[in-house]
Formats: structure tokens, sequence, C-alpha cells
């Protein structure tokens, strides 16, 4: 039904488009929320993008002492309100996936929230609109969950505890190419 | 709004409820009792105000008791005052007590307009809230001691005396207006950057942002205007602005709970923070050795999501996710999709994926 | 309608956001060669330029942008920017109005060449300007100062590629086949190109044609963020590109994985290449290039047997002592194969600048006249010289190329009109191009920012940014696309064109120079291209705008342009038949010794653009790529006791600069890698070799001999 960022990080170039483009969105107040990280400098160029991954059930919403997250009607979940926000940074340590960041001056968390100005109007968001490889991808969710074009992840399973999520990871063609990743010391 | 109860048990909630409210109507009794000097003096006209503010203090505690249930708020509030009765604590909440709330400081970073317009509403509605509940509660009153010299009489102690026309006494007498007077200046630069910056913030809705500015600038405007019917126009329509002010009034205080206004109270609770964050021992990276919370506040965090089971462990390991910073939490899942052995240098352990999207200790390392 | 609607491009279902109280510029970048579409947001009120928004529907880039085009329109509004003419007095750049600074470099153009001749004033100018902007500033080369001494930087990058285009296929266009044709190919070889960080927009066509199921070969000395995807990466030696190629080959033939067909009926030399391929067998191939045997063998294998495929290449190959034979080598693979003029086969070289392709077309090349005319061909002249109205002999002949008017500078030239270029910091042997600089009687130079170059000038004009003009460009396709501009000229900036236009004026050559716009200047050069390699008679404002962009040549008001070249098989020559060249590998002009033990090869990021003169003053970029590095193999690295983040001194038999140590698997033992974009103390123009190719005098930027030293430093102090 809805759709949803698809992040296929064997694509990656590492260009930060993405981070820069994530500054142009009208809500975003020109702080990025979009990161790329190096996955093992040194031993690889291979890079990956990573937006928030919107749970189903956030752990950092469920951690906010000041109920300042919230989850909009889409299932998107939302930068902390900047009135309840207390900066204790719960949230950063909480979420699983390393996504919200708390800006210590300001006092403000802020995170990926897909861009709600763009999407709300049926736009991709920034990061899926400006990524030159099509790394970042704006597609429709049941679609990319029930016939995936490669395996992908966006159920996991902590220990038990098991989290849903509306973004969808795909995963690198390691069988035929181990395209980013080569074995070595210091994985 | 997302007021809900929060635990399992929904009768711990009513029981802590029912308990509080009883305390607070004890007090509030008590105050007004002793503020009256034994209903001494007791202000009629102010019965309906009164009753309003009774109620909202009822239904501030029932919401401070659902907030303050809730797994990590409880946390939070329990460290924060165990630490606040260290002198070094007491200190540090001393000072961002001045910072925060005082001075607003993380406000004016985030931009100087922002921060001249919070001071006025904040300052203007604390100090309309002092005055309001101080008389609406004969905590203070004033009285006629020789002619034209008037004394103020807190809780039956008479504190100072004025003369009816002084400087002083001008200045107290209208200080709802002058308070009333911040309050619409600060609501006006709001109304005006809402309307002129007209970013779409998801976090913000209309009738959320709106409605609190329009509420407040209905107050003041209708509480000065019952000063210009007094000295100004002999009384005239006196009675409607009088019930005018009375309703607005009511409706704030019975909104405040549930409304823009209950980031308040969190304020309170944000002073508890720069300490939290300060005073405990610094917590490394399990991955990277990097320093990047407090232990207290990763245990307290991990205690939390425990609570809510959602506690997100690395298999086979004492580790969770949150032991790592959270750069390596993203570079760890990422590897992991490639199938590969990630080297937690810090805790001289080796992970691999768990098959499941999750992580596990690598099959055939030491636990 | 026409290529727009060709649905294997990129363009998206999306109409671009537009906000209140702001209108959508909708133009084309201002970086590389791919020349993307993005809207530009621009405040009403005050014209302001706020910011970018995706153009979904260009089918070249479909609204993506990498951080470059991203953070493109940051230089509108940038603090830096010059806004009023500089004259220097008493050594310093002051303050001046437009009439001092006209007035002082019209008098130094008549006093220079009144004393040594009209030759000794140069203009040295550049390919990110639009078309109309080049084709103006060779023509006013020509009859608005009479010097044959005009040349652009152009010569540091697209050169080879065009000499080898020339020789090898009879014409020059970047791409032969439109980029949307690469998704059907079969096989890709990328060889010395990074296309991840160069071209990032070249991607989504890779990955078109892979999720078809297609090979990726790149041939590189790094592993970089292409080679990463590959299913085959040749890492080869820097400069040993003509005997990699030759190896290919050499294994194609002798297992007849070539099309005898299609070398019989379409091309000319084989037997020749036969013959000297002959001892390019895959184990001498891999002594000389370090490639492993297999690696070869299995990329000839690859590329012989399938059907369709592409051998696309970018300065790697090109800035080279031989490059121009690497180029020539390297389209031989799809030669003897076959695999051109169809949709998934063809030849393309990836165009480095906004407008490499048209910047080399319309006769600001020192040897060309507009059309891609020879300017020593004395029909070309004499057609030339009619749109023009001149005399045939008022046109000069050929001048000095870029590298070696910078070396005449101060001798054979004085003054110098340096336009839309940083020569200080893209220039080999960059100590001795100051010298040079230094030693002119005369130097003015226009340019937006105060560039490492513009800081030793004598003038310094002020010109405008690029959204705030219209013009056209060509991207590496060969297709011609509109940019559109803000009507707006901060502070008292002019737009190029204008000034060079009074400058003519002002010398008394007005009557060829009557432009009001710039749609007026390509109505010219529509006519002087007509009938010329690359014809753009049949463009207008008007098609582009309705055809999002016409591929040359387009000879007539009827013609839709040609997309993809040689579909007919037919190729430039009087014969048709396209030449098969062969070449022995000569490698590199500075060979490694023992004072120089290592190779140096030098090259781009993805947050920079050339000399940096632009995206090193933006924020952002910076931010992800503040400072230049040299990338060491930890092998190497071993052997200087170097260790990550240590500083380096690098040393050639022409300079040496420090830089900061970046430890990594992905560069080969045998040499060190750093890019070019910073100037000064930073600039690693200062090692590299000066040597030019004969034919295409492209510098040999891609290799030379270096020496490695650790030098000791306190802890946090960083280079200068």
């Amino acid at each position: 039904m809805g759709k949803v960022l698809y992040i296929d990080y064997e694509r990656c170039i590492g260009c930060k488009a993405c981070v820069i483009g994530c500054e142009e969105c009208s809500g975003h107040d020109h702080l990025s929320r979009m990161f790329v990280d190096e996955l093992n400098p040194g031993e690889t160029v291979a890079t990956s993008p990573t937006p928030c991954m919107h749970c189903v059930t956030p752990a950092c919403a469920e951690s906010c002492p000041v109920q300042a997250i919230s989850i909009a009607a889409d299932g998107t979940v939302l930068s902390a309100s900047l009135e309840k926000c207390i900066g204790c940074k719960n949230c950063t340590y909480a979420c699983p996936f390393g996504i919200p960041k708390v800006d210590d001056q300001k006092k403000v968390m802020y995170k990926c929230d897909m861009c709600y100005d763009r999407t709300s109007k049926g736009r991709p968001p920034m990061c899926a609109s400006v990524c030159p490889t099509d790394t970042i991808r704006f597609v429709d969710e049941d679609a990319m969950k029930n016939e995936p074009p490669k395996p992908v992840q966006f159920k996991w399973d902590f220990g038990g505890t098991i989290i849903e999520t509306r973004t969808v990871i795909g995963l690198p063609d390691t069988e035929t190419n181990q395209f980013g990743y080569r074995e070595g010391e210091g994985v | 709004m997302n007021y809900y109860p929060y635990e399992d048990d929904s009768f711990l909630f009513s029981k802590k409820s029912a308990r509080n409210v009883f305390i607070v109507l004890v007090v509030l009794f008590f105050s007004i009792y002793f503020g009256s000097e034994a209903f001494g003096y007791f202000d009629t006209a102010l019965y309906g105000y009164l009753w309003a503010t009774i109620l909202c203090f009822v239904l501030l505690t029932i919401r401070i008791t659902s907030w303050t249930l809730r797994p990590p708020t409880r946390r939070l509030w329990k460290q924060g005052i165990k630490m606040m009765f260290s002198p070094k604590g007491f200190m540090f909440v001393v000072k961002t007590l001045y910072t925060n709330i005082v001075e607003q400081r993380f406000i004016r970073k985030r931009t100087l307009y922002r921060w001249a317009q919070h001071m006025l509403i904040s300052w203007g509605v604390l100090l309309s809230f002092a005055i309001t509940f101080a008389l609406v509660l004969n905590w203070l009153h004033f009285e006629l001691v020789e002619p034209k010299v008037y004394e103020a009489v807190v809780f039956g102690i008479p504190l100072f005396r004025m003369v009816a026309d002084s400087a002083v006494a001008l200045a107290i007498y209208h200080g709802l207006n002058w308070t009333g007077i911040l309050t619409i200046i600060g609501c006006g630069m709001a109304l005006y950057r809402r309307l002129t910056d007209q970013k779409k913030i998801v976090e913000q809705s209309q009738e959320y942002d709106f409605f609190p500015l329009f509420l407040l600038i209905a107050i003041s405007i209708t509480g000065s205007l019952l000063t210009v019917s007094a000295i100004w126009m002999e009384g005239a329509f006196y009675l409607g602005i009088a019930l005018a002010h009375q309703v607005t009034v009511i409706v704030f205080l019975l909104y405040f709970p549930f409304s823009k206004f209950w980031h308040l109270p969190l304020r309170f609770l944000a002073v508890m923070v720069p300490m939290y964050h300060e005073m405990n021992e610094k917590k490394q990276c399990a991955r990277c050795g990097r320093d990047y919370a407090t232990a207290m506040q990763i245990s307290d965090v991990q205690t939390t999501l425990a609570n809510r089971h959602l506690s997100t462990p690395i298999d086979h390991t004492n580790l969770h996710f949150s032991d790592m910073c959270a750069d390596c939490r993203r570079v760890a899942h990422r590897l992991g999709g490639y199938g590969a052995k990630i080297e937690l240098g810090q805790a001289h352990l080796i992970v691999e994926p768990n098959g499941k999207n999750g992580l596990q200790l690598k099959k055939g390392e030491q636990r | 309608m026409g290529h727009a609607q060709n649905k294997e491009y990129s363009q998206r279902d999306y109409d671009p956001i537009e906000r209140d109280g702001e209108e959508l510029i909708s133009t084309h970048c201002c970086f590389c060669g791919m020349q993307c579409g993005m809207n530009i947001r621009v405040k009403k009120e005050d014209k302001s330029v706020v910011g970018v928004e995706p153009r979904y529907d260009f089918p070249m880039n479909g609204g993506r942008l990498c951080p470059k085009g991203v953070a493109a329109y940051r230089q509108a509004e940038h603090q830096e920017r010059i806004l009023h003419p500089l004259i220097r007095k008493n050594g310093k750049l002051e303050k001046a109005t437009w009439d001092e600074a006209m007035d002082l470099i019209v008098s130094k153009i008549q006093e220079i060449q009144g004393e040594h001749g009209k030759d000794a004033f140069g203009i040295y100018s550049g390919s990110s300007m639009t078309n109309e902007k080049c084709y103006l500033m060779g023509k006013f080369a020509r009859i608005g100062l009479g010097t044959k001494n005009i040349d652009y930087n152009g010569r540091y990058c697209m050169s080879s590629a065009s000499v080898g285009f020339n020789q090898s296929l009879g014409i020059d266009r970047g791409g032969t086949n439109p980029w949307s044709d690469i998704k059907f190919a079969d096989v890709l070889l990328l060889a010395g190109s990074n296309t991840a960080e160069c071209h990032p927009l070249s991607m989504p066509y890779i990955w078109g044609a892979r999720d078809r199921g297609a090979k990726l070969i790149v041939v590189d000395p790094r592993q970089t963020k292409t080679a990463l995807v590959a299913d085959v990466h040749l890492d080869l030696r820097p400069g040993t590109d003509v005997a990699l190629a030759n190896g290919l080959l050499h294994v194609m033939i002798k297992e007849d994985l070539v099309d005898q067909d299609f070398i019989d009926n379409h091309t000319t030399g084989f037997e020749e290449l036969k013959e000297l391929v002959q001892s390019y067998n895959p184990k001498y191939v891999s002594e000389i290039t370090g490639v492993a045997v297999e690696k070869i063998i299995t990329a000839a294998r690859i590329f012989g047997q399938a059907k369709n495929g592409f051998t696309m290449f970018a300065r790697g190959v090109e800035q080279h002592a031989t490059g121009t034979d690497a180029v020539s080598s390297y389209t031989n693979l799809c030669l003897v194969t076959g695999k051109i003029g169809r949709k998934g086969s063809g030849v393309a070289t990836f165009t480095g600048q906004g407008n490499g392709q048209g910047g080399r077309e319309h006769g600001q090349k020192t040897d060309q006249l507009p059309g891609f005319r020879k300017i020593t061909d004395p029909k070309a002249r004499e057609y030339v010289a009619g749109v023009w109205g001149v005399d045939e002999s008022e046109i000069p002949g050929p001048g000095l190329s870029a590298f070696e008017m910078l070396q005449a500078l101060g001798t054979e030239i004085k003054g110098l009109l340096l336009v839309c270029s940083n020569p200080i910091v893209s220039s080999p042997s960059v100590r001795d191009v100051g010298e040079y600089l230094k030693s002119l009687d005369f130097f003015v130079c226009m340019d937006m920012f105060l560039s490492e170059s513009a800081e030793l000038a004598d003038v310094v004009l002020p010109s405008t940014v690029w959204v705030e003009d219209d013009g056209t460009t060509t991207n590496v396709e060969g297709r011609v696309l509109r940019l559109r501009g803000i009507d707006r000229t901060p502070g008292e900036s002019k737009r190029d064109w204008k000034v060079i236009c009074e400058i003519a004026e002002r010398l008394g050559r007005g009557q060829y120079f009557q432009f009001n716009s710039p749609e007026e200047i390509f109505n010219e050069l529509r006519v002087a291209s007509k009938g010329g390699i690359a014809d753009y008679s049949g463009i207008s404002y008007e098609k582009l705008d309705k055809m999002q962009g016409v591929f040359w040549p387009c000879p007539s008001e009827e013609s839709e342009g040609t997309p993809r070249l040689f579909e007919d098989l037919k190729f430039n020559f009087p014969d048709g038949k396209a030449r098969i060249l062969s070449f022995e590998y000569k490698g590199p002009n500075e060979k490694t010794s023992k004072e120089y033990p290592v190779i140096l090869t030098t090259g781009r990021v993805v947050f920079h653009y050339l000399s940096g003169n632009q995206t090193r003053r933006i924020d952002s970029l910076r931010a992800f790529c503040p400072d230049p590095y040299v990338e060491i193999h930890p092998k190497l690295a071993e052997k200087y006791q170097v260790s990550n983040g240590e500083t380096v001194k690098v040393t050639s038999p022409r300079g040496s600069i420090e830089l900061v140590a970046k430890i990594t698997k992905i560069t080969r033992e045998d040499m060190v890698f750093v890019p070019y974009h910073w100037g000064k103390t930073l600039a690693i123009n200062h090692l590299t070799n000066p040597a030019l190719e004969p034919k295409s005098k492209i510098p040999e930027f891609k290799v030379c001999a270096v020496k490695l030293e650790k030098v000791k430093q306190t802890v946090g102090e960083k280079h200068g």
C-alpha cells in the first residue's frame, strides 16, 4: 500500500549526495538526518547509506522519558517534538540501528521523517530523489516485502525480540560476487 | 496527544493517581486554610477560578502520575533525584535551572527570534500563574492598614506595606497587566513566525500550535480590558468582560495538562539531564572503544527496553546493540549483511550474523 | 517527443515541488559532462537562489544528482564571489570601476600587439562554458584580437580522446550512442574511469545493464567504487593500457572471438593489428601490466563472447604520453568484435568538463574552427570567413596548444586573457606555471571567484555564475542541451560574453560582435557549424526545449538529430571504413628509477570538481573532503614505516608536497594515488610530468616517478 525506502547498499558509492540532499527538504532546517558509513576503511571502499528504518515498534519512542517521539498515521516515526525533547539522548542509545541524532547545544533530537513535506505530496524523499546510483529507492512496501528482487531484510530478530521495519535493506550479492566485501585482517 | 496509561497493571495507575490526588487535595486545602487565615479573607469573586484551579491541579496530578509511571521517565527521575542530593549534583541542578529555565539558553541556540518570543511568553505565563494562583488560592491578600496604605499578607504573615498610589503599588496591582502584555507580544511574535515561515514541520499541527496562542492572547486581552474598563470606561461592560476572562482562564486551566503547555512540567525533568550526562562513568563502545555515553544511562536504557519487551541483545553474549556507538551499530548491520565477521575490539569478541538479521557470537568463539 | 520519450532513460514520473514565493529555473548542472538536469529554486521577491529541486522528468538523470550537483547552487549566493572589477595597484588587487578596467585592458592589448605582434596576446579559455561562449572566444581571438594563440583547458582533458576517435572513427563525439543504450550491453569494459566517483549518474545505466545480466570489466590500478562491483577487475600498472588492450586483442584473435565479417566489410588495418598483437601473449602482458594472466584471459573471453558491449574510457587512459594510442587501441576492441553502431554496442569517453564536448567543437581549440573544422583546411577557412564577414586571410593559422602556450608566456606571448580556467592548479609542474604567469607583461582574468590563478592577475573581471546566464552545452552523449538562467547579475558582475563583445567594441572590431543575447550567438554558431562534422544548423533553442536536448549532427530544420552514430556502419572516412590502428606499447614518459621508485597517479574524488575553485568553497563539499591525501598500500607503507594519518613527503624530479597518508588495500603496491583538486602547497601538480602526447598535446598527468619520505611531526600538527 504505502511507499517505503529501499536500500540496495552494494550500489552505494559513498558520495553522500543523500546527506546533503537531506538538508534541502523544507522541514529539515538544513540539518541532515542521513548517514553514509565506510564499512571497512583501509580494506575496501564499500560504504552504505542509512536512513531511519521506521520500526513498527520504535525503541526510540519507547525509551523517550517525555513521549516526544510520535508516529504519523502512515507509520513514519517522527523527530522528537521541539518543545518536549529534553535532549537526554535515550533514543540515540535505544535505537538498534543507530539513527537518532541530538544537537547538544539546541537540545533537539532529529531524525529521518522520510521528508514528510515531500511524501505527503506523493514525491520521493530527497535522498531517494537525488541518489545517483539508485542505491536508495522509494518503492511500494508490499511489493518489495512480498516479492523482493533479491534477499532483503525488514524483520530483525534480536535475541527473540522481533522488530519489523518499514525501510527495507537489500543484501549484497555475495554468492556470485563479493561486492564490496573483502575478507582480511581486522574485519 | 499521545496520552495513555502505561503499566500493564491498570490498577497500579488508578491506585497511584488516587493516592497522589488525595495528597494534592489535602495540601491544597491546608494551604488555602492558612493562606486565608482560616477562611477569614476569602475572595468570593474568585470562586469560579478557585474550582477550576483545583480541578487543574487534580488533572495535572493524574497526568504526571501517568507520565512518571512510564519506565524511562521513572528511571530518569529516580536517578536524577538520587544524584541531586550530592553537593555536586545540587550545584549542577541549580546551574541548569538557571541556564535552562531562567535564561533558556538552549532556545537562544536555536534562533534569537525564537528565544525572545519564548522568553516573553514563558515569563508572561509563569508570572501570571504565580499571581493568579496566589490570589485565587488566597495565599496572598492585601489589607488596608492605614488610609491609603496597604499591607501584603502571605499565608497570614504581613510582608510589607505600600502607599496606595505609589510606584510599587502600581507595579504590583497591575502585575497581571504587565505579564499579559509580555504574553501578547510573545504570542504576536510566534504567530508572525508561523505565518511567514511556512515550513511544513510534521511534528507540529495547526490546532496543536495555533489554539494555545489564541487562548493566551484571549486571556491576556480580556484581562487587560478589565483594567481598561475599570479605569478609563467607568466600569462599562465590566461584567461581560469579567465573564469572558473567567471562561478563557478556566478553559486554559483545564486544557493545560493535555496540551502544548504540558511541556512546562517536562522542562523540570530536563534540568536533570546535564547532571545525568556529566556525573557518571563514561562508557566505551564495544567495537571501536570510543566514549559515547555513560554506563548508567546505557544500563537504564537497557532496563527500560527490557520492561517494554524491546531488548536488542547480541545472541549468546552479554552485549546489547546499545553497547556499541551509533556508528558501529549501523556498520555492524551492513557487515552482517555481507555475511562478514565483525570484530568487537573493545569487548574482545567476534560476532557474526545470526541468520535472522541480528547478530550472534561467532560459533566456536569463547563467550 | 523525440528522445525524451526513450523509456530506457532514467526519467521518473514525478513533478517537482514548487514552494510558495519561489520559482523553479529548470537548467543543468554546472559541473561534469553528464550535464544532469536540475531545478534551481529562486525566490521571486529578490531573485535569490535558495535551493535545488529534482528535475524528475529530465531523461539523462531523472532528478538524481551527485553531491556536487546538490550543492552547486550554493555558489550563487557565496560570500566569496567577486562583485566588482579588481586592478592590481602597488602589488595588490584593488576595487576598480569597469571603465578603468576596460581602458587598461584595451590599452594593454594595443600596446602589446603593437610592440610584439598580434600573436603576442593569447587567450587561455575553458570548457565549462556554454557553447555560445566557447564559440565567441574562438571568434574573438581570431578576428577580435587577430591572434593565433588561443587554446583551452580541454587540452588537459579531452584531447586524446578527440584525436583517438578522429583517427579511428573519423569523428569525435564522446559517445557514439545515447546513454540509454548502455542498458542493453552484455558486457561493459570501463577503462581508466572511476565512473562511480567521476560520473556518478552513469551508474544507473551500468546497473541497468547488470540487472539484465551484463558483465562488468573494470580496468583501473585502484579498486575504486566502480572496480569494487566489477566481475573482472584488471588492476593494471598505471600507463600500461596499450599493452593491456593489445593483450585482450591477442586473446580474442587467438580464440577466434572476432567478427570477421564486420572486420572485412567495415574496417581496414586488421592484418597489421593481428601481426602486432601476436607477441602480446597474456604472460608477456601480465609482466608489463601486473595483471594476473587468468584475469586477462577471462576478460578477453567475456568481452569477445558477448553479443553487445561497450568500451568506455576516461582520463586514466587518455592523460598519457601515449594517450591517443591507448584510445585507438581500446576502440579496436569494439571494432574487431563489431560492437558498434547499434543499441547496446559502442565506444564512449566520459567527458570530464561540463561542456567538454561542445567546448572542443566550435573553435576555441587552437587548430580548429567552428563545426569541428580544421583551421588549416582552406575550404573551412573560406566558409567560416564568409560567416564572420571577413576576408579569409584575416583568420590566423594554428597557434600553440594549452601547455605550450603557458610555456611561451613571457617570451612569445606577453599578454594573456584567462577565462573560466585555473591553470595554476590544473597544469602539470605548476611551480613553473606560476613563474610563466608572473613573467607576463599583462594578465587579465575573468572569474566569479578569486582562483589561485586570478590571484596573480593584473586585472580580474567579475563574471556571473552559471545559473545567471542562458545558453547551451553539449553533454557526454553529444546531446545539445539548453541551460536557463536567472535574470540577474549580482553586484557589478557581468556575463562573460557581454564583456568580450565590449572589449571587441573598444578595439574597434565591434561590427563582428553585435550580440544581444546568447541565442543570437547560438544562431550564428549554427550557421558557422553548418556542413561541418559537428553540424548544429538544425538545432534551435525552441527545438532544444521541445525535445529535452538534440544530438548532433542535426543538419536541417526537419532533422531530430542523431542519437546513435554509425547505424549504417559508415564511418567518417572517404571509404566509409573504420581504421583499426595498431600501436606498440611504449610505456610512460617517465619510468621509475632507483631514486624515484614509486609510481604516482592522480585523479578525482566525488566531492570536488577539477581545480576545486568552486567546490572547495562550498562548505558541505569541503567538509566531506577538506584536504588531499596520499593513498598507500599497507605493504608499501610498511617499507617507509608510515601509518595511517601520518604525514608523508612525496617528491618527484619537479617538486614535492607533504600529504596525510591514507593506508588502504585498494591501491597497488607499486604506486600511490593523490587527488588533484587543491592549489598552492597542496597541489599534487607540483609533481606531475609535463611530457606531452605528441598528437593531442595532453600532458602525462597519470604517471610520474616519485619517492616517499615519512615526515616527523608533532601530534596534531597539520600541513599548511
